[in-house]
Formats: C-alpha cells, structure tokens, sequence
C-alpha cells in the first residue's frame, strides 16, 4: 500500500499544503521547527485516524484556527481509498470512500512507526515494552484486545478486594472468584504472548543479524513472572498459575497488590548473550527496536498481503552506512518509506529506483528533488 | 450564565440528573412543559410522586411491586422449581420479553465490584439463600450480565448453590460481552436462555 496524494489544511504549523510522494522513498529535511514531524504526524493520522504524538487531538489543530482536515489517497493492491479526515475541538469525521466509519480508515493500521522515543524500549520500564507488545504485536490477533481488556478489569477489581480482606471487610473465600477470573483471562493471554515471541524470534534473528551484517545475534525472551516456559497448554498455564496464587496469597493480601500474572510480565533483548539493557549501545538499542519494527511489517504482510506505510523520525541517517544499505533492502521497492533529516543526506540506490526529497521551511515545502 | 428564572433552572437541572438525559434535552424537556396545557405537567408530577411512594421491592424476589408481592411470585402458573438470578429489575423485563421462561425470579440489585465497595453483604445473597430453604428449587439460572463483575458474582453464587445439590447453569455465552441483558435483542437472549450451561 502507498500514499499518492496527502493535502493538509489547518494541521500544526502547515496551512494549506498538498505532498505527492513517490512510491517508495521519501525524504523530509530542513532545518528543526520547520515542521518535518508534523507531515509525518499527518500521514499517520490519514492510516490510523489518530495522532502518534497526543491522546489531545485539538492540540494538532493550527493556533487560532478552530478545524482542520486531511484529504489522502493511497493505493492499495486492489482498490484506491479516499480518506478525508476533519477534525474540529471536540468532533472527528472520518469518511472513507465517502462512507462516514468509526475506527481505522484503513480497517487496519496500515502504518509501522519509529519516533525516537521508541529507543527507550530497551531500556525503560517493563510497562513500555508491555504497552509495545499489547499495541503492536497483540492486534495481530482480534481476541488479543478483548482478553487484555478483561484481565486488566480483573486485576482492578482484585487489587481492590485484597485491600478489603486486609482491612478485614471482606472474607480470604471472595477471592477465589477473582483467582478463577484472572487465571482463565490471565492464562489465555499468556498462551498468545508466548505464541507471539514463538513466531516473532526466528524472524527478529534473521533480520538483526541482517542488519548488522552477521556481526550480532539478537535473542528476545519473555520473563514470565509466572515462571513458565514452555507451556504445553492454556490449561497448563490456568493450572500453574492457580497454584502459584495459592502460595503468594498472604503476601498479596499484605501488599494489596497483584504480585505474578501477564501485568508485571517483561521481556529483554539479548546481543550474542548479553542483556542490552546493561550493555547495549546507542546504536545497538536503534537497531534493535529498528528489527522489531521490519517485523512488525513482515508480519502485517504475512497477515494481510500488503505492505504498511513505515515512518522514521530522526532515526534513519543516524544509523551507520552498512545498517542503512541493509534497512533499504528490506524495504526497497516494497514499503513505502517516509524519512527525516536535518541535514543534506542524500540516498543512492542500486537499482533505478528514485527517492524524493522534501524541503521543509515554516511550515511550507519549499523545493522537491527527486533522484 | 444566567439564561433562565430560578424555577426554570432548577427543573432544568432536575430533568438533567436523570439517566441518559443530557443538558440539551432537559431544556427541551422543561420548555415543553412550560407550555403544555397546565394539566401535562401536573399529570406528570402525581404519576411520578405516586409511583415513587407506592412502588417498592416485592419482598421474595426484590423486583418492582405495589403489593408486598410482585405479579411473577403472585402468579400461582409459574414454575416454582426454576429461579432465575438477575442484576436488576430491568432484567426481568428483558427475560420476560423472550416468553421463553416460565420460572420466578431473583433481583440482586447490583454484582459484586470491590472497586465500588459492593461485596456480597450488600447483595440480596443472604435472601436467596434463605429462599432455597426447604423449598423445592431445582434449578438457579444465574443470568448476571456477561461482564467480569457479572462473571465473578456468578461463580461466588455457584460456590454457595453448589453444595445444596441444586442444578447451577449459566446463560449460555453469546451475549455480546459487556453487553447489558437490557439490550440483548430476544432471539440471542431466547437462545442464550436455551443453551444454559451447567456451572460448577
Ligand atoms: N497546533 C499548532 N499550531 C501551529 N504551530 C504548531 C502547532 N503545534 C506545533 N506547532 C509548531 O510546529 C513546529 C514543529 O514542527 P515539527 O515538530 O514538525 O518540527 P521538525 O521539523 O520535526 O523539527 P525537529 O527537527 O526539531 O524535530 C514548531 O515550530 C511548533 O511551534
Ligand atoms: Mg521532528
Ligand atoms: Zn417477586
């Protein structure tokens, strides 16, 4: 799938613009401030109906102006889909192919991101790298969303009712409702995480090794704080899970806390045996969250038969030569590509396809150059 | 902000504290009665206040009634082996809509939801299990919404029912999750009443 056509109204520092992209490469530069985020906040909110940058739509919205609309074309293998988006303070309207929709525009994201604060993936808190999981990789999977969602009610709820146990409200026995709950949804979501890192581990290996030119060999493994490995079933999983509460349960009820279950889960990374989170360099950690992004990608193709849209904010020209040639050639001619700079970077590739260069100044396209 | 008398703002803002009634349709609500006929709004009124000091919980199964009985445990047709256990009221209205059950009821007026503070002490628990005493209860269909609160006061019930050798089902799944029984149409709720599974 590709963007032909983008044309923005009323969006950030841009007033009236309208972006023809080539089909496979696009470059964003000119200096900071001059709105190369923002056209790549546009093209994401055209695929997903939303913002990458705040859950405050109205912020998107130009200063003193009260709308906003984006008009995009993409081309998809089997149909053209016109997406018009209007956003005013408190309303949004999305019209696909002159349908009014709720939801994504696409009927799926259609696009794959990385934005610089996706580094702190490696190295941050568990709960990012949980929210990156369950957002990205769980909607592979339609029943994902809806366990996660009954799990973490649960998990309100039982932290809740340990809270009157220990202040003597409520009796030890009400509990067990909340047991069965949070092992049955607990149990299921678990099962598909461990499908996820199953499928995904093979194809991370392939593509970090790839992209480091052989030199590294990446691992991802799940920490379960059930201490589960290998589970042979969801059953297995419910059954292990059941007895371990049984086991922390007064130190559950002292603490008022859901101490073990996918919510305190995490996963790290591995460069040829060692945790990158202690040891992994700048570029290491790029490269890392880079490969899981590529198969992020892989993986809606596999799903879908189409590739998404990718977006890179200041993270392509900061990756060395070598680790660039190798991104391109997994994208090249495949995946439309959107990227910034602030520099002159220019990109070369090997066959005859051609990039196009978009240079940014106030909130304006001031020259193209395609080569 | 002062668009309206006193009076008027005050029924505006009465009217806007009931369920589903946003501030636009309250001020509709109010200017239509302001221009009725005198007696559309007195009508009203007496409806209300009458209803309100007349209706109250029947006091076998805690559904709406003007008696101390409500017309399902008054009606001497209905089976009363089966008893079907409800969140409130209104579900009845929904399980009656499908004709497909014949049995009595039981309000609980509320699940069970550690984050409001409602526990089992605050349902109508202690009544239901009264109820089964010595009467000849086959059957507890426990039709709680289809939620994780719905869910978990199902099980704690189906851990009390259990022992007393009483046939324990559930509404079968089907119903949209989260949904509200209120709002399941009667053929799915028609069906989920007919493949009521046995829970243990
Ligand atoms: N709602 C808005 N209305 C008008 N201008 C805005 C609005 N929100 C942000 N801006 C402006 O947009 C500009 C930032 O644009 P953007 O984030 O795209 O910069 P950039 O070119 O990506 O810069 P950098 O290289 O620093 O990342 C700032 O000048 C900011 O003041
Ligand atoms: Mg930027
Ligand atoms: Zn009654």
């Amino acid at each position: 799938m590709y963007l032909k056509r983008l044309e923005i109204a009323n969006l950030r520092n841009y007033s009236n613009q309208i972006v023809e992209p080539n089909e496979f490469f696009n470059i964003f530069s000119g200096s900071n401030a001059q709105g190369k985020t923002n056209l790549l906040e546009a093209i994401y909110l055209s695929c997903t109906g939303k913002s990458f940058r705040t859950q405050k739509e109205s912020e998107i919205i130009s200063w003193q102006k009260n709308f906003l609309y984006v008009n995009s074309l993409f081309e998809t293998n089997t149909r053209q889909v016109e997406v018009k988006i209007r956003l005013l303070p408190h309303k949004k309207r999305i019209e696909v192919n002159g349908v009014l929709i709720k939801g994504h525009p696409l009927g799926w994201p259609g696009v794959v991101m990385f934005k610089p604060e996706h580094l702190a993936l490696v190295k941050g808190a568990p709960l990012e790298r949980r929210r990156f999981l369950d957002m990205e990789f769980g909607s592979f999977y339609p029943r994902y969303g809806y366990l996660l969602g009954q799990y973490n009610r649960v998990v309100i709820q039982r932290n809740n009712m340990l809270k009157e146990i220990k202040e003597n409200r409520e009796e030890v026995t009400t509990l067990q409702v909340w047991n069965t709950q949070l092992c049955r949804y607990g149990a299921e979501l678990l099962f598909l995480r461990m499908e996820i890192f199953r499928l995904l581990s093979p194809l991370i290996r392939e593509i970090h090794h790839d992209l480091t030119s052989a030199e590294e060999e990446l691992d991802v493994r799940y920490l379960s704080t059930l201490k589960i490995n290998m589970p042979a079933s969801v059953d297995d999983i419910y059954d292990q899970f059941t007895k371990k509460l049984q086991e922390i349960a007064k130190e559950e009820i002292k603490r008022s806390q859901t101490l073990i279950g996918p919510h305190r889960d995490d996963f790290s990374f591995y460069i040829n045996g060692k945790d990158a989170k202690t040891y992994g360099s700048q570029g290491q950690q790029r490269t890392i969250v880079l490969t899981l992004k590529i198969s992020q990608i892989l993986q809606w193709y596999k799903e879908i038969g189409e590739y998404p849209i990718l977006l890179l904010d200041d993270v392509f020209f900061e990756l060395d030569k070598n680790r660039r040639m190798a991104l391109l050639k997994w994208v090249e001619g495949l995946v439309q590509t959107f990227v910034t700079t602030t520099g002159e970077e220019r990109i070369a590739f090997n066959n005859n396809l051609t990039a196009k260069n978009f240079f940014i100044r106030s909130g304006k396209i001031a020259d193209i150059e395609e080569r | 902000m002062n668009y309206y008398t006193k009076t008027v703002a005050r029924l505006i803002d009465q009217f806007s504290r009931l369920p589903g009634i946003g501030p636009k349709t309250a001020q509709r609500l109010a200017f239509y009665l302001l221009v009725a006929p005198p007696e559309v709004a007195a009508n009203l009124a007496n409806a209300i206040a009458e209803a309100r000091t007349t209706v109250r919980y029947c006091q076998v199964c805690g559904n709406f009634t003007e008696g101390d009985r409500c017309f399902i445990c008054s009606d001497g047709r209905r089976s009363t082996d089966i008893i079907c256990v409800v969140e409130r009221p209104r579900d009845i209205v929904a399980m009656e809509k499908t004709k497909g059950f014949r049995g009595l009821y039981h309000v609980l007026h509320g699940v069970i939801s550690p984050m409001e503070g409602v526990g089992p002490g605050q349902l109508r628990i202690k009544e239901l299990m009264r109820r089964l005493e010595g009467a000849p209860v086959k059957e507890i269909i426990l039709a709680t919404n289809p939620s994780v609160e719905g869910d978990a006061t199902a099980l704690y019930l189906a851990g009390l029912i259990n022992p007393l050798e009483i046939r324990v089902t559930r509404l079968a799944h089907g119903l949209p999750v989260g949904a509200d029984l209120e709002y399941a149409d009667q053929i799915t709720l028609s069906k989920a009443l007919e493949g009521r599974r046995v829970i243990k």
